[in-house]
């Protein structure tokens, strides 16, 4: 069974903000909620990277490590999913995570609170895949379907990969070996607890 | 923001209040929290936040439970537990002379008199979750930190509050500088954010590359800052960094520098709280718990003992110098409450109930009423509980149908007004499960 992993090459990322717009139209995610955002550190200086952020699916993720009703579970592929029929909006999660990747809906009234809501790697929740009640909690199931990630499909320079964590690992090497290391394949080591060996 | 004027109330009203509180923690409290143990415990959730008194004597914590309590530290007991909120209360302020913040997941303020059942007085105006409470080093203003990407600024002798709106995510951490001239604000938006309090009301924006869930600001003007990466970095108080320390490997969630200024304790979702010697940047030794998050770390005035409070509902009292508890008794491991139930699935669909239900009846409650003996009681009857008054004026008993009913509709649907958060179980063998499991628990 493969492992699904994402990784942002962060020397090709061009903040062009496609697969924030993929995401949000491919879940139809509210207003408000971004499950995937991009991130520009030293904007307009020498030195400037952007990275594309979301859920990173971690191995032995934080965010299952705080929740106080065990809402997250992670699928034979290792993507990192949750219950939103669990899930009681603590926030809890948005301490354990390193990439920032829990939404918390803005709900009207302090009585009714908002489930949190992030990035499935396009694998849909627990309900059965592909049905109504799954898209409309978690947004299309795209893996189901034997595809891959719209975020990464949709970049155009291919800074950002989704896939077996093989293979993508494998494709970033090769970058690697040609051009050099650069600034690294951003938050690979903080989610998966390993470094990409040129 | 409510009157104020409450707070002078005649003695007589003061003591009246004082039986009742003290009667409310006797109700309240396990037995365990009485017992003259350098371990503090009370509360039915995870220990959100903590704070000590100048003198040491004692602290207030304050829980995912919905309560905050006082406890005597030269006697190991709580001495009032404060009920007020609707929702978890995140954090928590020592005002002096007798006096307290507290501030929730329902976006308000309590200002307390300790030993009054009711606070003096309520600030209302986030419109999210308030994570963090400070008061400046004059006493005089309260800042919170809200999810609703603000800070404020409350003067506490009445009147309009400032509101700080440059963060564009959930601000997570606020401190005053020592000598009350700045504020620093840590943010989800990767962020800290220095703001003066005369003059130009820009702030000084220092761009950090991880999110930042607590800052902490030393007597000598330096800031600490922990983050999701697991580092603590350090700043001065012009927005320079000044040095980072790696924690751990998991995120840093709550995070005290000493009084003399020597060390810096940052707590982590990993279980374990990191002692930094400030003046080498390394880490000196790291606190091993029961290995759940602890949330929350204070100094004693003596610099040298910590009280930390995590998801094990405990408050454990530890030596920074060595590292040691101040209690060897007290090393334990969390149990787990299922454990007897393995492989039981109703057992299983019940661990999501864990966090607010116990289930036994010598169990307390914890944020939610305890279970034990529910099937034929009616609703919002169980002892010692306080219910909210939409749940007084239901007609339903539970019964295997009626608890089956709630989780197949929602309890915001099945019980309009519950305090409960909505969960729901799609699954109707799960539901069956989770009731055969209920009837064979909770059993008096």
């Amino acid at each position: 069974m493969a492992r699904m992993k994402f990784l942002c090459d962060a020397d090709r990322c061009i903040e062009c903000n496609a697969c924030v717009t993929a995401c949000k139209n491919e879940h139809e995610v509210p207003w408000g909620i971004n499950r995937r955002r991009v991130v520009t550190i030293n904007d307009g200086k020498p030195g400037e990277r952007s990275v594309s952020m979301a859920c990173m699916h971690c191995t032995d993720a934080p965010c299952a490590a705080v929740c106080p009703v065990n809402c997250f579970y992670t699928t034979a592929d290792g993507v990192v999913l949750h219950s939103k029929d669990l899930c009681i909006g603590c926030g809890y999660c948005f301490y354990a995570c390193p990439f920032g990747a829990p939404q918390y809906p803005k709900v009207g009234n302090f009585g009714s609170r908002g489930k949190m809501d992030k990035c499935t790697f396009c694998a849909g929740g627990p309900e059965a895949d592909g049905s109504r009640e799954e898209y409309e909690k978690y947004g299309a199931n795209r893996l189901a379907e034997g595809k891959l990630p719209l975020c990464a499909e949709m970049c155009s320079t291919k800074s950002l990969l989704a896939g077996d964590g093989e293979i993508i690992a494998q494709i970033y090497k090769e970058r690697v070996m040609k051009r050099g290391y650069g600034s690294g394949a951003w938050g690979w080591k903080t989610a998966y607890r390993e470094t990409i060996e040129s | 923001m409510a009157s104020r004027d409450s707070a002078k109330a005649p003695c007589r009203d003061r003591g009246r209040s004082a039986l009742l509180t003290l009667a409310a923690v006797l109700i309240a409290l396990p037995i365990g929290a009485m017992a003259a143990v350098a371990q503090l415990r009370g509360h039915g959730g995870p220990v959100r936040a903590l704070a000590i008194s100048a003198d040491g004597q004692s602290a207030i914590s304050s829980s995912f439970d919905s309560t905050a309590i006082r406890w005597s530290l030269t006697r190991n007991a709580a001495e009032q537990v404060l009920r007020f909120h609707s929702d978890a209360v995140n954090a928590v302020a020592l005002l002096g002379e007798g006096r307290a913040a507290t501030a929730g997941a329902d976006g308000r303020i309590a200002i307390w008199t300790f030993g009054k059942a009711e606070p003096d007085a309520v600030l209302e105006g986030h419109t999210a979750p308030i994570v963090a409470l400070t008061v400046s080093p004059d006493g005089a203003t309260l800042a919170s930190a809200s999810w609703d990407h603000t800070v404020r600024l409350w003067p506490l002798a009445g009147g309009t509050p400032r509101v700080l709106d440059e963060h564009t995510q959930n601000v997570n951490g606020v401190a005053f500088t020592a000598d009350g001239r700045a504020l620093v604000s840590v943010s989800y938006d990767l962020s800290a954010r220095i703001w003066p309090l005369s003059g130009a009301q820009t702030p000084t924006v220092v761009p950090m590359p991880t999110p930042l869930n607590a800052v902490a600001a030393g007597s000598d003007g330096e800031i600490a800052v922990g983050g999701a990466d697991g580092k603590v970095y350090f700043l001065t108080v012009g927005g320079a960094r000044a040095g980072e320390v790696a924690a751990g490997p998991r995120p840093v969630i709550s995070i005290a520098i000493s009084p003399d200024g020597s060390m810096v304790a940052a707590a982590g979702i990993g279980g374990a709280v990191a002692v930094i010697d400030r003046k080498t940047r390394t880490l000196a030794r790291t606190l091993v718990g029961p290995g759940l998050p602890v949330w929350s770390v204070a100094f004693l005035p003596d610099s040298r003992t910590l009280l930390t409070g995590g998801a094990d509902n405990i408050i454990r009292r530890w030596n920074a110098a060595t590292g040691e508890l101040v209690d060897p008794l007290l090393v334990e491991t969390a149990g787990d409450p299922l454990a007897a139930y393995a492989g039981d699935r109703g057992a299983e669909v019940f661990r999501a109930c864990v966090a607010c239900h116990t289930l036994g009846a010598d169990q307390a409650n914890r944020a939610g009423p305890t279970l034990a003996g529910i099937f034929g009681r009616r609703i919002a009857t169980a002892p010692g509980y306080k219910f909210s008054e939409a749940l007084k004026r239901l007609d339903i008993v539970w019964t295997p149908e009626t608890v089956s009913k709630l989780f197949e509709v929602g309890p915001q649907v099945y019980t309009p007004g519950t305090k409960m958060p909505e969960q729901r179980i799609g699954s109707e063998q799960d539901r069956a499960a989770l009731v055969q499991f209920l009837e064979r628990a909770t059993k008096r």
